[in-house]
């Protein structure tokens, strides 16, 4: 017996509901505890607490989770694989090394490229990288375009070993970096924070366009073809717009693994695998998620923080697993 | 007894007496065994003439022993003193090589076990008879106990007791330009991904000792040894000093210019000092330079 | 009324002399040859004739190394994806869809939506909430030419869209397409003389590229060019009133 699909007006207000209590969650714990009466009080620490040092970084961490949703959505629809994510292409080696090249020699690099610049200019080059090197005659064959990522990949992951190994030594501190690799959401300053909305929509509209054309992909590139749809480009396209989402991700959150492949994967378990409802439910969904996630990170071993990326790895595996051995026995 | 008084002793016990490991023979004599920082019994037969050593720290140990002419090769990126940039690599960024150790036919090796790329070289040594000294540092008595240990090891306790002597000297020297003030609550970095991923240390490390002996209080004193902290975690408890350090020093605007450390009463009263990262995490001799650096960023007006 | 002729005076799908060639093996050889407008069109012969590369030419997927595909009077590289699209309905040989959709949702990517009266004749009412990959092959047949057939385009084609059913599913599935070539053309690609002797209005037999003979299943298919085209004497078993089966002669044992 399968499961009915929720349509996407529910699930929306479902995850419309939950996106609610974990703002309210994330706004009042972290290295203290601030219940929501306070938020609104007479002005002090407590209040500043939530609204100067809180409230950017939980609006950093939902855009962020967005993103790597929506982005790992476009990956899965493009490669037809339900376990594709958003750093296939080459985007966490590029980023990686980028943070690397600014961690380690910030002398060589004019002083407004800072790291979220180095980790967006990394993820988003390698990624037109694998596109160039992924070309046979002008078209983009999904296959090709793996196998060129997997080896940018390697040779960009090498080169930032190699970058940590003979830089790296006991006057430089090694743990920031082992820990922006890890994943951690950065806090944006205000004006950043409004940038947020702009691209959401953004990057959401460009995807929904895509929608019908992933669909289609699902049926095969010939049948595809035959619904009118340019399959070279619309692989181009959907790659690029993944690219680009990782890479806005990656320079505010660091190498955060899992939220991209996960839930994308469930929410089409939840939604049906027409991509047009997972769009907007995906950049919903993986931002209440990201919130969730960071609100762990900073208050659970308070003050200690935990990266991100770590928890997402140590919780979502497992997770996962669970998940598939649940469906396994209902099917 | 505060726990200024408390750290002066536990330093002092540290530096010159006759350790409290069990030495068979009396002390001057050869062979001799100690016990290094990792509880191992290491036996030494003779004094050691041909020292291999890794590891900027043990390298400014040495030197400052006076063993410059018994050290024959170095590793890791050593960039002090001066003396030692002449002597052969045994190499560092990539890893080391048993055979390009062995090549030195040393008959001392002093390894530090924080390095995973070291430790491939305990096995091979131990085996072939030559003693293997490791040194731990976690905290300031520790580097100081360090020094009295190769001191052993070598037969130079003389210069061992002398240069631990200097060095508490020099401490109480800085301790007491800033006696008669409160120590300043000081929140030390000692790493940073820019907006995030803020990197400290807590007690049990040397860093934190050195604090204290500079006259300030580690915010975060409660962490054990290095730990990343939130920047809400810095709001709430709001250090007096913020003392960053960085390989390659940027100006003090950049720290204020943080999302929200505007409003963190360090910078509103301009006590952001960047220091250059250098020395003060080689728990080695300098480590007073460190503590003076540190005391000049937390009470200015003492060290003018 | 048929679709084809809202949109189309000329003839619906021409192929003049249209060659391909890859590397010194020709897939098709001067190739001439017209589609109706509506009517069963059955193309027969060979594994190797040409018969998936000809569907591909049409479709405008397959680069061509002489000659030209016209669908509606104008060059295939003339027509814009989405129009082209409007016109011509292409269900592949592998009904295959990656993603776990229901009935329902495959025919939601139909370009335009199915009436109720589609639902009908190709009996998909009972089978909107079922998951398309848990269908038989009929079914799932079915659905996918429901599918390209909801915007009734001028032209249908179907490669082998019979080849993996049983019999009694070969037939029925067959009788649908008859019933969409009233107002559509459909061009299928088969394996079976029968059942193309049986429903094809005409039949059009390839073999290594070339095109043999095409005109009325009767007087196509018959005994020289199906011997030239399957290079093995065959025997036609003649169906009363129907038509026929064609076997292969066994040889007779010593």
């Amino acid at each position: 017996m399968t499961p009915a699909r929720w349509s996407l007006g529910p699930a929306l207000a479902v995850l419309a509901v939950t996106g609610v209590l974990a703002f309210g969650l994330s706004l009042s714990l972290g290295a203290a505890w601030v219940s929501p009466a306070r938020w609104l009080g007479e002005p002090g620490l407590e209040r500043e607490l939530v609204w100067v040092w809180r409230a950017p970084r939980v609006a950093a961490a939902f855009f962020v989770g967005a993103c790597l949703s929506l982005a790992g959505l476009l990956f899965q629809g493009v490669f037809r694989n339900p376990l594709a994510e958003p750093y296939l292409l080459g985007s966490a080696a590029g980023a990686g090394l980028g943070a690397a090249i600014a961690l380690l020699l910030p002398q060589l690099l004019p002083p407004a490229w800072s790291l979220p610049v180095m980790a967006f200019l990394g993820a988003w080059g390698a990624s037109w990288l694998v596109l160039a090197v992924g070309r046979i005659g002008g078209a983009w064959q999904s296959a090709r375009l793996l196998l060129a990522g997997v080896a940018l990949a390697a040779i960009l992951s090498a080169l930032r070993g190699l970058l940590l190994m003979v830089f790296g030594d006991e006057s430089t501190n090694l743990r920031a970096i082992v820990s922006w690799q890890l994943g951690g959401v950065q806090t944006p300053a205000v004006a950043e924070v409004l940038g947020f909305g702009p691209w959401l929509l953004l990057l959401g509209w460009a995807a929904w366009r895509l929608a019908p054309g992933l669909d289609a992909l699902g049926l095969g590139d010939a049948a595809a073809q035959s619904l009118g749809h340019r399959v070279p480009r619309l692989v181009a396209g959907a790659v690029l717009l993944a690219a680009l989402a990782t890479a806005l991700a990656v320079s505010w959150g660091g190498l955060i693994g899992f939220v991209g492949l996960i839930v994308p994967h469930v929410l089409r378990w939840w939604l049906g695998p027409l991509h047009g409802p997972l769009v907007p439910a995906c950049m919903v969904a993986g931002g209440v998620l990201m919130v969730l996630v960071d609100t762990v990170a900073r208050s659970s071993m308070a003050p200690s923080e935990i990266p991100a990326g770590l928890l997402t790895a140590v919780i979502g595996g497992p997770f996962f697993l669970a998940l598939l051995l649940w469906r396994q026995d209902r099917s | 007894m505060t726990r200024r008084e408390g750290l002066g002793l536990l330093l002092a016990a540290g530096t010159g007496m006759a350790p409290a490991e069990p030495v068979a023979g009396p002390a001057g004599t050869w062979p001799r065994t100690l016990v290094d920082a990792l509880q191992r019994s290491v036996r030494i037969a003779a004094a050691p003439q041909r020292i291999v050593t890794v590891f900027p720290s043990n390298v400014e140990i040495l030197f400052a022993l006076g063993l410059a002419d018994r050290v024959v090769a170095i590793g890791g990126r050593v960039r002090h003193p001066p003396e030692a940039l002449g002597k052969p690599s045994v190499g560092g960024a990539l890893g080391y090589s048993p055979e390009a150790v062995a090549a030195y036919r040393p008959d001392l090796l002093v390894l530090t076990p924080s390095h995973q790329t070291a430790l491939g070289l305990v096995e091979p040594f131990t085996r072939a008879g030559v003693p293997v000294l490791m040194l731990a540092h976690p905290d300031l008595p520790s580097v100081l106990r360090n020094i009295s240990l190769v001191g052993q090891a070598t037969g130079a306790e003389a210069q061992a007791k002398r240069l631990g002597g200097q060095m508490l000297q020099q401490l109480e020297a800085v301790r007491a330009r800033w006696q008669g003030v409160p120590p300043r609550s000081v929140y030390l970095e000692t790493a940073a991904a820019e907006r995030g991923a803020f990197q400290t240390i807590g007690r049990g490390h040397y860093a934190d000792d050195a604090l204290a002996w500079a006259g300030g209080r580690n915010v975060f004193s409660d962490l054990d040894g290095s730990q990343q902290v939130s920047a809400e975690a810095i709001a709430v408890r709001d250090p007096e000093v913020i003392i960053s350090l960085q390989a390659v020093p940027k100006p003090a605007a950049s720290i204020a210019a943080r999302p929200g450390w505007q409003r963190l009463r360090a910078v509103r009263e301009g006590r952001v000092v960047v220091l250059e990262r250098g020395h003060k995490l080689i728990p080695g001799p300098r480590q007073f330079e460190a503590v003076l650096d540190y005391a000049r960023a937390l009470h200015p007006e003492r060290f003018a | 009324m048929n679709s084809a002729d809202r949109f189309c005076s000329e003839p619906l799908l021409a192929f003049g002399g249209v060659e391909v060639r890859i590397g010194t093996k020709a897939l098709l050889s001067d190739l001439t040859l017209t589609v109706p407008r509506c009517g069963l069109f059955g193309l027969v012969g060979p594994n190797g004739a040409g018969k998936s590369t000809f569907v591909r030419a049409a479709l405008g997927l397959q680069a061509l190394s002489r000659g030209e595909v016209r669908l509606c009077g104008r060059r295939l590289q003339d027509w814009r994806p989405r129009e082209q699209a409007r016109q011509v309905g292409y269900v592949p040989q592998h009904i295959h869809s990656h993603w776990d959709l229901t009935v329902r949702e495959l025919l939601q990517l139909a370009l335009a939506p199915p009436s109720a009266e589609l639902l009908h004749d190709f009996e998909l009412e009972h089978l909107l909430a079922r998951r398309f990959n848990t269908l038989s092959g009929g079914e799932q047949a079915r659905a996918a030419i429901a599918r390209t057939m909801a915007h009734q385009p001028a032209l249908l084609l179907a490669d082998e869209p019979a080849a993996h059913l049983d019999l009694p599913h070969q037939h029925a599935l067959l009788r649908l397409l008859q019933a969409c070539a009233t107002r559509s053309a459909v061009v299928i690609v088969l394996h079976d003389l029968h059942l193309a002797a049986r429903y094809c209005d005409q039949v059009a037999v390839m073999a290594q590229g070339r095109l043999l003979r095409h005109g009325p299943p009767d007087a196509v298919l018959d005994d020289t060019t199906l011997a030239r085209a399957y290079e093995e004497p065959l025997m036609r078993i003649p169906i009363p009133a129907q038509s026929f089966f064609t076997v292969p002669l066994l040889e007779t044992p010593p």
